[in-house]
């Protein structure tokens, strides 16, 4: 932990003054904790958590919920529409988070720290933290919620935090706002493409546009699923790790020889579907691109110029393989075409105003217009899925072409930590101010308003 | 008057201030980093002297003053998790942050860290409660109303109480952040319980959205009310005042019309924006264009008008700057004469050679380049010379200044500066002085005459250039009129002399025809005085010559110039003119081929040999009497009638002055042609190289004679005078009668006549003939 030295810097250049606060900053794919001040999360854990269909025990993290298990079902508290549905889980995913490699879980009595109990993997044994005392009381607790939550679920934020860890001091943050703090930026025009929800939101002098907030869910997911889908047209066969034991190499597009491993019970759909996910997220990473504009994909000879690319080789966890020309632009055309969407039973074709550009123009429209070039001057992307290779030269040509008088100018942080973590990092710093501590909601003005001071307090 | 600054500045002495904004005195050097200040200890000599006098190429440093950690050797410092409390919170929320461990309040046991639970159970005992980020928590001001003051003043049709109260507390929340606040902006009517449905009016209300605009103009005007009535118009404080007419003058009418254009704006097409850009280069390149013909306009304007001095004279404030320019502007001039000297050869010996009668300072002007810029320096603002001059040489190199803009920018060039400061008024009255005291006193005459005051004249550049000229030109006169005397006393001896044999001759041969000769005598001598007076210089310089020759007497200017440098010149005149006339006998059979033309080329190259002598005069007038030399005076004795013939003259060939029948305006201008004609006797005249070269003023008797000394054979020997030690001609001034049409011919002739030897007789006589003719 970074602490201020009293010796050489001056605490009023700092200003800083870390009073070792906690940043939550949960996303539906991964849930990322840390302290406040340092400048990456220390804990990143996936959201997805496993049930154990015999028994409903939880299971969180990596090692868990990534173990092939008859019957460990895996799940996402969160919904489709970005708000956290399963409130019970996420708590407990959410202390998971913190408590696992951030502040430990408490000292308790041997017979029920749950050290002694027969440990199942790594996963924390939820019955053993029901006993102790609550978890987080030295910390205070800042935590981030997307734009959209309704004010339920910012006050059942609250109610978590205050009741079941016993937190000192509570504040709920907008991620967007964050990340454009983390850009630096009090005024901006925040993208987020995430895995579940691409979100919009504009940002003006730290403080975020409530109308202007839009969301789609045209993200990382709905990538994965274009992929899906192109790879179902194209007959190619998704075969996760955890099934192929050992592969041979084979010719570009020939059935792949590979040795599966063999289960007694198949794991259950869900697992196989995330651990699928696992595999586009590689594909995604490796091949696919966004057609960079100007114009659409479907323009004019751009199809050509597209095929005209190099294409990209991908093997699968089985060793089949095979290059992938244009497809691999046209699985990401929906972010921004709805027209070039693909379609099929499992996928609906998006709507023109789920389009990235469309939210863009729908959430500037709800601004102030004398905001609006100040904002177009300040974009901000974060979120994993803005790292599709050319996605930024697209959003970028696209609003050009939408606004072509006023300046735009994109930031996006070439860093993965800071556009994958952009709302933490800027819980982080928020957290971190020294002239931010009188803003925390404390456990005595929760005790006297009640939840609804999240309301009042955290705009 | 010269201040201590002036005087500082002169003596090139480093001012104490400045001009402008003081400069920070100048830091003192430091001393050479490492070796040569400091001698290091911790290295041997000998290593020492081995770097020599620059820095060793690896740092080094010496022990004792290296960097010294400032690692704390003793037992480590504490830290230790503080309690805080931030008085900018009500709450009482206690925190912890690190902070050194006090040691004072290190009373309890020496446990490092104090448990947050400890301080909760045990009480804040240490806690510290001033906060140095609680400065930061400033709350913004907004207005209060009470109920009453609402009652009062502020109901609003489209506004309730409690839609204003919200209003309010949204502007508090969001310190007047309008985006903000609109964009939070959600009031519901209080619910309406106590109005079921009565009131269709108030059911279709509810949601009211509200534009920005709105919200502003309630606020604002209720903002208005509240500061007046808080304090009444006429007692606000201005800044109170304007705050209050902005806020009663907004118009929400103004600023939708704004935003609708904006956004406008914003949503253009890309067609619209690529217009516009076009438009907008097009305006550019117009003002462009707009300003470019400005400043040509300006320009033009400039010229024509008056200078405007552009750049800072601040540069050149000091002496010494600009002397620096001044040198710069030297330098250069000195290129470009050396150039031009290599190309024109006499041109630096005529300047030295000069003989100025004044003794007057050699115009130390670069004579060619100096003659524009002398008489065209401006004096419209001589208080600016330094500063245009300083801006003109601003810039290094220095820059090649055209005519127009060194008159632009009164810059003049010179060869040699006197070191010091040099008063033109000083100049002036020096030039009023002349080598003797007779000369001076003529000089002082003929000024006087001139109607030139004794006093002080406006001392500018261009006033003592053209007096300097002035003076110059009288000094020539003189000259030119002393010569003339000397050859009138000559021809009267000759005269006696032909006459004498004549009746000689006569007395032998019986009867002769008196008349005739006499007629031929007189207008061989006319002849003479024809050459004489265009070698004097025809026109104005003979006029003026006329003029102010007034009643003197000749033989009496000859005595006086005794005493001048002319002297032994004057004596070898004389001497010739002996030898002339004892050798006129053998001459006289001698070649008779040369014609009429020989005599006029003989004139012609009297002239021209004046004007070689003259040739430091500046500013040539090349129209000017172009044919005057073959101008035959009917007239020859008489030399009132002479001087109006030659004034004549003037008037048809100087355009350049309106009043050139006045003698006196011609001595500014006589001159104008030397230069050019100096050139072709150079060119041409390859056989009389020795004459050129040698030059000499005033031993101009034989030639004048000889050209027109009708009948004699004094020409033959003047001839030969002249091969013998070039004979002078300083016939003044003069203005180059006929120059540059007959410079050939006289370059011809001068040829011829030194290759043979011509006969003054045969000549004189055709002369004669042609004359009668
Ligand atoms: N290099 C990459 N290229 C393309 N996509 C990527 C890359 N890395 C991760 N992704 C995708 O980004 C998504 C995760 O992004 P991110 O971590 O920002 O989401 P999140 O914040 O957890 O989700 P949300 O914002 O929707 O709550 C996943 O869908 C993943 O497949
Ligand atoms: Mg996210």
């Amino acid at each position: 932990m970074a602490v201020p030295n009293a010796n050489t810097a001056p605490l009023s250049e700092y200003a800083g003054d870390e009073v070792s606060a906690l940043v939550l900053d949960p996303g539906w794919s991964t849930t990322r904790a840390g302290f406040a001040g340092e400048d990456a999360p220390k804990s990143v854990i996936p959201t997805h958590y496993g049930v154990s269909s015999s028994d409903s025990r939880l299971f969180f993290g990596e090692n868990a919920i990534h173990s092939p298990q008859a019957n460990l079902q895996i799940k996402n508290p969160w919904s489709a529409d970005g708000i956290v549905e399963d409130w019970d889980t996420a708590a407990k995913l959410w202390e998971y988070s913190i408590t696992s490699r951030l502040t430990g879980p408490k000292p308790t009595h041997p017979e029920k720290n749950g050290l002694n109990d027969d440990p199942n993997g790594e996963a924390m044994e939820l019955d053993a933290q029901e006993e102790v005392e609550k978890p987080l009381t030295e910390n205070p607790l800042l935590m981030t919620e997307p734009g959209w939550n309704p004010v339920k679920a910012r006050e059942k934020y609250i109610e978590i935090a205050m009741e079941d860890w016993g937190v000192p001091a509570y504040w709920l943050g907008r991620s967007g706002v964050l990340a454009a703090f983390a850009a630096g930026k009090a005024s901006a025009l925040v993208v987020d493409v995430g895995a579940n929800i691409t979100s919009v939101t504009p940002v003006v002098d730290g403080i975020m546009m409530k109308k202007g907030v839009q969301k789609s869910p045209l993200a990382g997911n709905f990538v994965s699923n274009q992929i899906r889908a192109m790879f179902k047209q194209n007959q190619v066969p998704l075969t996760p790790h955890y099934m192929v034991s050992s592969k041979t190499a084979v010719d570009a597009g020939a059935p792949s020889q590979a040795t599966y491993k063999k289960f007694e019970t198949a794991p259950p759909a869900s697992y196989r579907r995330l651990q699928e996910e696992r595999v586009l997220t590689e594909f995604k990473e490796s091949v696919v691109q966004c057609w960079t504009g100007p114009g659409k994909l479907s323009n004019g000879t751009n199809e050509e110029i597209a095929k005209s690319q190099p294409p990209r080789p991908f093997e699968m966890p089985d060793g089949w393989n095979q290059v992938f020309g244009l497809d691999r632009f046209k699985v990401t055309e929906g972010l921004f075409d709805e027209t070039a969407a693909l379609e099929d039973d499992e996928n609906a074709k998006p709507t023109k105003a789920q389009t990235i550009p469309a939210m863009i123009q729908a959430a500037l429209n709800q601004v102030d217009v004398d905001q609006r070039p100040h904002l177009l001057n300040n974009v901000v992307v974060t979120g994993a899925s803005s790292f599709l290779p050319g996605f930024n030269d697209r959003l970028n040509a696209e609003l050009q072409g939408m606004y072509p008088s006023p300046r735009i100018r994109l930031s996006a942080p070439g860093n993965t930590i800071e556009r994958k973590y952009a709302s933490w990092i800027g819980g982080s710093i928020l957290g971190s101010l020294g002239s931010f501590h009188q803003m925390w909601i404390s456990k005595k003005e929760y005790d006297e308003h009640g939840a609804n001071i999240v309301e009042k307090r955290c705009k | 008057m010269a201040s201590r600054r002036d005087m500082q500045d002169i003596m090139g002495l480093p001012s104490t201030t400045t001009t402008g904004a003081p400069k920070p005195p100048a830091p003192k050097r430091p001393k050479a980093p490492g070796l040569t200040g400091k001698r290091m200890t911790g290295i041997s000599r000998e290593v020492v002297a081995l770097m020599g006098e620059r820095p060793p190429p690896v740092a080094i440093y010496d022990e004792k003053n290296m960097y010294k950690s400032r690692r704390h050797t003793g037992p480590a410092k504490k830290w230790a998790q503080t309690p805080f409390y931030n008085p900018a919170r009500r709450d009482g929320l206690i925190l912890q942050h690190w902070r050194r461990k006090q040691p004072i309040i290190r009373t309890g046991p020496d446990e490092p860290d104090v448990m947050m639970e400890d301080l909760d159970i045990h009480g804040p005992i240490q806690i510290q409660s001033d906060y140095e980020f609680a400065k930061y928590n400033v709350q913004v001001d907004v207005p209060e109303y009470t109920d009453e003051q609402y009652e009062a003043h502020l109901q609003s049709e489209d506004w309730s109480k409690e839609e204003t109260d919200y209003l309010f507390e949204l502007v508090k929340d969001y310190s007047y952040r309008w985006p903000a606040i609109w964009d939070r902006y959600e009031f519901e009517p209080a619910a309406t319980t106590e109005q079921p449905a009565d009131d269709s009016g108030t059911a279709a209300i509810p949601k009211k959205t509200r534009s920005m605009e709105e919200l502003k103009a309630r606020f604002y005007s209720v903002q208005a009310v509240i500061m007046k009535l808080k304090t009444s118009i006429p007692t606000m404080t201005p800044a109170e005042f304007s705050l209050h007419e902005t806020l009663s003058n907004y118009n929400i009418k103004t600023e939708t019309d704004r935003k609708a254009l904006a956004t406008a704006l914003l949503t253009r097409t890309k067609e619209d924006v690529v217009e516009e850009e076009f438009l907008l280069v097009e305006l550019q390149r117009i003002c462009a264009s707009m300003e470019r013909l400005e400043a040509e306009r300006d320009d033009i304007r400039l010229t024509h008008d008056y200078v405007r001095s552009t750049a800072s004279p601040g540069e050149y404030q000091t002496f010494a700057s600009l002397n620096t320019l001044f040198q710069h502007l030297f330098a250069q001039d000195k290129n470009k004469k050396r150039q031009g000297t290599s190309a024109g050869g006499r041109l630096s010996i005529n300047t030295s050679d000069l003989t100025n009668p004044n003794g007057a300072p050699n115009n130390h002007r670069d004579s060619l380049a100096s003659a524009a810029t002398t008489t065209t320096t401006s004096t419209a603002h001589p208080n600016k010379k330094g500063s245009a001059a300083a801006a003109a040489a601003h810039h290094q190199p220095i820059r090649h200044l055209a005519p127009a803009q060194e008159r632009r920018f009164g810059v003049s060039t010179h060869d040699r500066l006197q070191s010091g400061v040099v008063f033109r008024s000083d100049k002036l009255s020096k030039l009023r002085q002349a080598k003797s005291q007779a000369q001076t006193n003529k000089l002082l005459a003929a000024l006087a005459e001139l109607g030139i005051p004794d006093t002080t004249l406006m001392c500018s550049a261009p006033t003592v250039a053209a007096f300097e000229r002035l003076v110059q030109r009288v000094a020539g006169l003189l000259e030119a009129r002393k010569a003339r005397e000397k050859e009138d006393a000559e021809m009267k001896t000759v005269a006696h002399m032909l006459a004498a044999r004549r009746r000689e001759v006569a007395g032998e041969k019986g009867e002769v025809p008196e008349g005739a000769d006499e007629s031929e005598i007189r207008d061989g001598g006319g002849s003479a005085s024809a050459g004489a007076g265009a070698g004097a210089s025809v026109g104005a310089g003979a006029g003026a010559g006329a003029g102010l020759r007034g009643g003197e007497d000749g033989a009496g200017d000859e005595e006086e110039d005794d005493e001048e440098d002319e002297d032994d010149e004057d004596e070898d005149a004389n001497k010739d003119d002996a030898n002339a006339s004892s050798r006129s006998d053998d001459d006289d059979d001698d070649d008779d081929e040369d014609d009429n033309d020989d005599e006029d080329d003989t004139q012609d190259q009297d002239q021209d040999r004046t004007l070689a002598e003259d040739s430091e005069l500046p500013d040539m007038d090349d129209a000017a009497g172009s044919d005057a030399s073959n101008d035959p005076d009917p007239d020859p004795d008489n030399d009132n009638d002479h001087t109006v013939d030659l004034d004549d003259d003037d008037d048809d060939d100087d355009t350049s002055d309106v009043v050139s029948h006045n003698p006196n305006n011609h001595s500014d201008n006589d001159n104008d042609n030397s230069d050019d004609d100096e050139e072709d006797q150079d060119e041409d005249a390859y056989g009389d190289t020795d004459m050129a070269g040698t030059t000499r003023p005033s031993s101009v008797v034989g030639n004048g004679g000889g050209g027109g000394g009708g009948g004699l054979d004094m020409t033959s020997n003047s001839s030969s005078a002249r091969q013998g030690q070039g004979h002078g001609h300083a016939q003044g001034v003069d203005k180059g009668v006929g120059q540059a049409g007959q410079a050939g011919q006289a370059a011809q002739a001068g040829h011829k006549r030194s290759a043979s030897v011509l006969s003054a007789t045969s000549r004189s006589s055709k002369a004669s003939k042609r004359t009668r003719k």
